[in-house]
């Protein structure tokens, strides 16, 4: 079996073991491109993450809910773990973008907040996570010492939402330029709007294309 | 003030709606429950422990908005709080678990989840202080529904919703174990509260949605406990109401383990793509509460903007009775008041039997 037969042997072992949540079965074959000294960005690129879009479709078709994505999301960074440490970026186009990322202060829910941190991170974007519960200060600290293109917040409560304007508006008079996305259930594209976001995130699938025009829109300025 | 609104009583406008038969006007009301504590005057810390000022925070608020029932929802922490959760009572805001330091760390803190006597339970026990409270002040004329979260719910306060959701994929036993015996509370919970009189219980199963998990996941790990929580509630002569604002509700599945009188919902039905279609599909088979969304509308928009929002709904989901206007779920704790009037005002305005 040629060299590039058996790299696509094991991208398409990674994109089913997570596809299937089979994290045995992806750091098997994560750890096979390593050992056989196959290029892990690739491995990452091709196998994991093309995993996950389809893993974010049958989510979208409603084949498969949280929990399912959540094993999947286990299976992916059970390889991510793996091939991350060997990623080589010579020549390669840099990072998508450094995205400062949390849930409001007074808010604890965040399994959607970890479900678009790890798409953010499988789409090459490098992530800060502040956890839940965070303090507004706090976002304005982490964005100026990442310098991150974007802030992404979170929130499940109406009541922990308004903390979402005040939060913007701290971050913006700190530095203009940085980009914020909102999310969380209570969250919809006209409350965005009104409290001055620059963006908004119906799912964790659409959170990543959102970031990237952000990003986009911020290296033409 | 309240409105005076014709010959029927709250009570009997939302007895009618459950009998699928058509009162003076549409029954109506916002799920108003932390938002109550404004009127009084009491922070959120002491209305939500205190069921002295959440008595008389919900008798001033029903006074004030005119709600034809109400919803004695505190939070979703009450049972969690007991079974020993670490919980947190902001002082303006919703209570809810340490973040940080779950109850249920490891597998094996499974085993920590024990029977608890709901009666001697703190934040139980004033539940069922609250409910008597506001039935002998009120039931009469408007409808009290009491509030009950599910077992799964209940364990994910404790454990966190994520882990609680990769533990019913790979440890299930581990999950139904734990749920028969926050049940075997649950049960006993409900016995205290019916015996107040109250007229329905709410029953909150949250992850039986599109929104959480598949129906055939909640069907394995919380189905057959809703069934013996409405069947408990329906032995005690009393209305079950199924509480679920996940997107995608599956209406099919809580139909057939708890039979409710009255579904709550903030969304429509995974087997419903408009609300034409909702009312034709299961609007004579239960009751429909809802579903003018808390976020935007009435935490953002304008009175007018809402009154035109209920009166869309009440135009598809009327006519033949079998409706409450409602939000889709609470009323947002800091919301304006004005939003929870207006909808009042938009069930006279548009309300009116027979529907035009």
């Amino acid at each position: 079996m040629g060299s590039d037969e058996r790299f696509q042997e094991l991208l398409a072992e990674m994109k089913d073991g997570v596809i299937e949540y089979d994290e045995d079965r992806v750091k098997v074959a994560a750890q096979a491109v390593v050992d056989e000294g196959f290029d892990a960005y690739d491995g990452i690129m091709n196998g994991l993450a093309a995993g996950m879009e389809v893993v974010g479709e049958l989510f979208d078709s409603q084949e498969y809910f949280v929990p399912e994505v959540l094993m999947c999301a286990d299976a992916l960074y059970g390889g991510l773990d793996i091939l991350r440490p060997h990623v080589d970026m010579t020549g390669r186009e840099a990072v998508k973008g450094e995205v400062v990322i949390g849930v409001v202060e007074g808010d604890v829910h965040d399994i959607g907040k970890n479900l678009v941190k790890m798409m953010f991170e499988v789409a090459g974007f490098t992530v800060h996570d502040l956890g839940a519960d965070v303090p507004i200060d706090d976002f304005v600290e982490a964005q100026i010492s990442t310098n991150s293109d974007i802030v992404a917040l979170s929130a499940m409560m109406t009541t922990t939402m308004m903390g979402m304007k005040k939060a913007i508006v701290k971050l913006k008079e700190k530095n203009p330029n940085v980009m914020i996305m909102l999310g969380g259930a209570p969250v919809t594209g006209e409350i965005a709007d009104m409290f001055g976001a620059d963006g908004y995130s119906e799912n964790a699938s659409n959170a990543v294309s959102e970031a990237i025009k952000m990003v986009g829109a911020l290296r033409k300025m | 003030m309240a409105l005076k609104t014709g010959e029927m009583t709250g009570l009997e406008r939302v007895v009618s709606a459950l009998q699928h038969k058509e009162g003076d006007r549409v029954p109506a009301g916002p799920l108003v429950c932390g938002a109550a504590r404004r009127v009084l005057g009491v922070t959120y810390q002491d209305w939500a422990q205190d069921s002295d000022l959440a008595v008389e925070s919900m008798i001033q608020a029903q006074k004030l908005i005119g709600q034809d029932g109400v919803l004695l929802l505190v939070d979703l922490s009450v049972e969690g709080a007991d079974f020993g959760g670490p919980m947190v009572f902001p002082i303006e805001d919703t209570p809810h678990p340490v973040y940080k330091d779950n109850l249920i760390k490891t597998l094996e803190d499974y085993k920590k989840i024990e029977y608890i006597d709901p009666r001697k339970g703190k934040r139980m026990s004033h539940m069922v202080r609250y409910t008597d409270g506001v039935m002998k002040a009120m039931g009469n004329e408007t409808a009290v529904m009491t509030f009950v979260y599910g077992p799964l719910g209940i364990l994910s306060m404790l454990r966190g919703a994520e882990k609680l959701f990769l533990d019913c994929m790979k440890t299930p036993q581990i999950v139904q174990d734990a749920c028969e015996v926050i049940n075997s509370v649950l049960l006993d919970q409900i016995d205290a509260l019916c015996e107040t009189g109250v007229h329905a219980v709410v029953l909150d199963t949250l992850f039986a949605s599109g929104s959480i998990m598949s129906k055939a996941l909640w069907m394995k790990m919380e189905g057959p406990h809703a069934r013996k929580l409405a069947e408990r509630v329906h032995s005690h002569g009393r209305a079950v109401v199924v509480h679920n604002c996940g997107n995608n509700v599956y209406f099919d599945v809580q139909m057939e383990t708890m039979a409710p009188e009255a579904i709550s919902f903030a969304f429509l039905p995974d087997d419903c793509k408009t609300a034409e279609e909702l009312k034709e599909k299961w609007g004579d088979k239960t009751c429909l509460v809802g579903y003018v969304p808390p976020s935007p509308d009435m935490m953002l928009h304008t009175p007018e903007q809402i009154k035109e929002k209920c009166k869309e709904q009440i135009k598809v989901l009327a006519p033949g009775g079998g409706y409450i206007l409602s939000t889709g779920c609470e009323f947002p704790p800091n919301g304006s008041l004005l939003s929870a009037i207006a909808m009042m005002e938009a069930a006279e305005e548009y309300g009116r039997y027979p529907i035009e």
